[in-house]
């Protein structure tokens, strides 16, 4: 199969390009350094197939950083498995400039090239012409294809450039690596560039036309004034996430109360449709319960990323990445370890992937340790069912809800713990002398594309539902079984030694009914379990139960729901079926005390803001840093963190 | 039966978990990745 590289500098629409020719939907985003993970993808003509390889963004043939070593290495070497057959080269339209060295490198080589001046549309809206004729007297041997990825325009010339040249009796010698300067002759790059930057200059000059003053070009200017302003800048930011925060926690209520009501409805249907026994007893209180601690959150995680994904569309994600890299630099996390950082508030797996473009090992080591510090999304459906439970839904300052101020001080308290551990590294234990540069164009502003909206919407709460939604399901069924099973005949004499109501000792039914089933959980195999262990946990405010929950949790943060719906609907009378939260707010100790009180929910949502409970995380960090020692101390520090945090929050709460 | 049943989905449960975990820990790169090797170089810095 022929095999077509697709070259470019960091943020030229490769991506979106890719998806178009392919059909996959890899991620894209306007800041550089997105894409890290699944680049393959195949075109077909008919009968015929090519390969698409998406190469890692970079500005030049010659490598600053690991990712673009990459180029290099499969440039240089014409046995390598991925070298391409035909080069198709994406630039920025609306910066040829910069753009054009890239494309005149690899064009010198030989190989067969399709020039893509992308982003035609922010081009013209800044008030360039582009006179693509001319252009081509200066690259007579390459085929020069417009486009406007993100909308699929151009994209029928590309393929017809492709396959033309992909047919073996193109008209375009072969390439010759060998002209390639060796990649540790750094004064003979520098002079290759110099010579190629100043005959581009030249090329530019005889196609570009610039009108004077485009409306867009000024709108995103006046805009900027604001939005990367040294102060305003963060004001601003810190005010739109408290708003999405606020929104998140007012609007999704609704579908989730809807959603619970739906579950225990069901599980109140199925309680009378099926006949008595353990099938309909593992349906009611293990799987429907299971299925619905992961199917209520999916209102805020849709709503969040729905914020979210305006925000990148429109530009100011970009915004974003600039002005946090300011706010990162003294904290010795400067420059590239701001997108790995951004990504992880989504999930931390794709974070530590994007380390990968930090050239010293020193800070891409700090960065992938204080990556899962950053509140990703599945820390969301533990936060706001913690903070419905503990904290009250009332206003403060006549326009703020102090339960959406709550989940944006966590998001906070997981920022600002990355930035201090980050500072402690750099000063205490792995000194970096290299400074890795970051490059970052920022986009003119745009409306939000409402497909690529929806797409990641879509693509997010699948991946919550789908990937973490199974193994919830999974752990429920086995809490299901422990919490039904005990040794011998104990939960039986356990239920038994509770004192029946009798016409002398007059107990409340429902009281009753509701001893003997805190009789048979304890004395289950998890009652055991849990007991065994709420030593360690009470200084933190926390009952057994939370201690299983905590426990099943370390598999991925959202099991920790799962796992407490499943706890609380066994044993339970499914006559009248509650919703979880309700149930948690009505668990009482022996004593009468309430076990969920705002000092042990703060001390869990400290818990969770700090713990490194995801074991997928954990096994990208090995990987990545190919060594089990580094995800072992990140376990560790982030323990610790999380039991003298939730500690100290619970002994002063309380 | 009906026991049966419930001790199948229970062992099918565990199973499930103890190979999502075995994938996790000892199984390839992640999706789309091994097929790549590009980024397989990349991965093997």
């Amino acid at each position: 199969m022929k095999k077509v590289g697709l070259f470019g500098n960091p943020n030229t629409g490769k991506s979106s390009l890719f998806n178009r020719l392919t059909g996959l939907k890899q991620r894209v985003g306007n800041f550089p350094g997105v894409t890290v993970d699944k680049q393959l993808g195949n075109l077909k003509f008919g009968n015929e197939t090519v390969q698409i390889i998406d190469f890692p963004g970079t500005y030049s043939i010659y490598p600053r950083s690991k990712d673009e070593q990459v180029v290099y290495k499969v440039i240089s070497n014409p046995k390598h498995a991925d070298y391409p057959d035909l080069a198709v080269v994406v630039v920025d339209a609306s910066n040829l400039e910069r753009n054009l060295l890239l494309f005149t490198q690899i064009y010198d080589l030989g190989m067969p090239t399709v020039l893509v001046l992308n982003l035609t549309d922010v081009a013209s809206k800044n008030g360039f012409v582009i006179n693509i004729d001319q252009l081509q007297t200066h690259f007579p041997n390459t085929i020069i294809v417009r486009s406007n990825a993100r909308v699929g325009l151009g994209m029928k010339e590309l393929q017809e450039a492709i396959k033309s040249l992909s047919d073996s009796n193109n008209p375009f010698h072969h390439s010759d690596p060998s002209e390639l300067i060796a990649m540790d002759d750094l004064i003979a790059q520098s002079a290759d560039t110099t010579d190629r930057f100043d005959r581009i200059k030249q090329i530019v000059a005889d196609v570009v036309t610039k009108k004077e003053n485009p409306v867009s070009h000024q709108f995103s200017s006046k805009l900027d004034r604001w939005l990367v302003h040294p102060i305003l800048g963060y004001v601003i930011f810190f005010s739109v996430l408290l708003i999405i925060f606020q929104t998140v926690f007012s609007l999704a209520s609704y579908p989730m109360d809807w959603i619970d009501m739906g579950f225990a409805q069901l599980s109140e249907w199925t309680t009378a449709v099926l006949p008595e026994g353990l099938l309909s007893r593992l349906l009611t209180e293990g799987i429907i319960p299971g299925i619905g601690g992961v199917l209520i959150f999916i209102p805020q995680i849709g709503l969040l990323f729905f914020l979210i994904g305006i925000l990148e569309e429109t530009g100011y994600m970009a915004r974003v990445v600039f002005i946090m890299d300011k706010l990162m630099r003294p904290f010795g996390l400067n420059g590239k370890s701001v997108v790995p950082l951004i990504s992880s508030a989504a999930c931390a797996i794709p974070g530590v992937m994007a380390t990968r473009t930090i050239q010293s090992w020193n800070e891409r080591l700090t960065t992938i340790l204080v990556a899962p510090l950053m509140s990703c999304s599945a820390r969301i459906p533990v936060y706001t069912l913690l903070i419905g439970l503990v904290i009250p839904d009332q206003q403060i300052w006549g326009f703020l809800n102090l339960q959406g101020l709550v989940l944006f001080g966590l998001y906070a308290l997981g920022l600002v713990t990355a930035l201090l551990v980050a500072l402690v590294i750099k000063q205490f234990f792995r000194k970096s002398t290299e400074r890795s540069v970051f490059l970052l164009e920022l986009p003119a502003y745009k409306a939000p594309r409402w497909a690529n909206v929806g797409l990641e919407v879509f693509q997010k709460v699948k991946l919550f539902v789908f990937d973490a939604g199974k193994i919830i399901l999974a752990i429920s069924i086995i809490l299901w079984a422990l919490a039904s099973f005990g040794p011998s005949d104990d939960m039986e004499k356990a239920a038994a030694s509770v004192i029946k109501p009798t016409t002398e000792n007059p107990v409340d039914l429902t009281a009753y009914e509701d001893q003997v089933a805190a009789a048979k959980l304890q004395h289950s195999y998890m009652g055991i379990l849990g007991r065994a262990i709420e030593p360690v946990i009470k200084p933190l405010g926390y009952d057994w139960k939370m201690g299983i929950s905590l426990l099943t949790s370390f598999a991925a943060r959202e099991v920790f729901v799962g796992s407490l719906a499943t706890i609380y609907s066994v044993h339970q009378e499914s006559d009248d079926p509650k919703p979880l939260i309700e149930r948690l707010r009505n668990e009482k100790y022996a004593s009468g005390k309430p076990v969920y009180t705002l000092a042990s929910g703060v001390s869990l949502l400290v818990f969770y803001a700090f713990a490194m409970q995801c074991m997928a995380t954990l096994a990208v960090v090995k990987r990545e840093t190919k060594s089990w020692k580094w995800p072992l101390i990140q376990l560790g520090y982030m323990g610790v963190l999380a039991y003298l945090g939730a500690f100290i929050a619970y002994q002063l709460l309380k | 039966m009906q026991t049966a049943v419930v001790f199948l989905i229970i062992a099918a449960a565990i199973g499930y978990l103890g190979f999502r975990a075995y994938k996790l820990w000892f199984g390839k790169q992640q999706k789309g990745c091994e097929k790549c090797a590009v980024h397989k170089e990349i991965l093997n810095k």
